[in-house]
């Protein structure tokens, strides 16, 4: 019965829900740049803290890649640690 | 060898022959521990993210060189008692990255000879593609 409820919830909550994608496997890309800061910001808060792939779809494998380049471009000021 | 990218921030109050001055003795550097500069490019003044040693804006410079890892540790030796260098970043490329960069290389080195071609004879360079398009529908 629990389980019932639960599903048809969920297919309720789903419609709203436009499928998110990983953008870097669709567009195939070989390597995320850190010197790319239009494409970073989109994966970070207004603050300047990182967005988790829950919120933005992101594959693990390339979140992992992202989280690097975000450190990188952190390092070298282009972008900051945190926005005041 | 292995390749590396490598941006240096310096101080944005320097002259442009200071900036000169600190650009060749990084590629000196490199070159004298058996390095090659691949790239690099000027980025020029920029505001920085954050401060910085009081810095509010710097003068990047980039870099992509190749080298032997024994490299690395003088250049770093070098931007620490290095006066107008104030923040500095060596990264290693790694695989996807240096095929990118070699693919990059070659497009460049391509159109440049391209380039040099048509201004040459700008003729020629039209004539084959001429032919080439009235080839195909022929062929299918």
């Amino acid at each position: 019965m629990v389980q019932k409820g639960k599903g048809s919830e969920h297919v309720k909550y789903k419609r709203f829900m436009r499928k998110k994608f990983c953008r870097f496997c669709a567009e195939k890309t070989p390597f995320i740049d850190y010197k790319d800061t239009r494409t970073l910001k989109s994966y970070i808060t207004e603050r300047g803290k990182q967005l988790p792939s829950r919120m933005t779809g992101t594959c693990a494998r390339h979140q992992r890649e992202l989280t690097e380049a975000v450190k990188r471009a952190r390092n070298i000021a282009l972008l900051s640690f945190m926005e005041k | 060898m292995n390749y590396y990218e490598n941006i240096v921030i310096l101080d944005a109050a320097l002259e442009d022959t200071g900036i000169d001055a600190a650009e060749k003795r990084i590629t000196d550097l490199i070159e004298k521990m058996q390095g090659e500069v691949l790239k690099h490019e000027r980025w020029g003044r920029r505001k920085l993210a954050y401060e910085i040693n009081k810095h509010e804006k710097g003068y990047y410079l980039f870099f992509v060189f190749k080298s032997p890892p024994a490299a690395i540790k003088p250049l770093e030796e070098l931007y620490k008692v290095f006066d107008p260098v104030f923040k500095f970043m060596i990264i290693k490329l790694r695989k996807q990255e240096v095929i990118a960069l070699k693919n990059s290389m070659q497009a460049s080195e391509a159109k440049a000879a391209q380039q040099s071609a048509q201004s040459d004879a700008p003729v020629e360079e039209a004539a084959p593609t001429a032919a080439a398009a009235a080839d195909a529908p022929s062929g299918t």
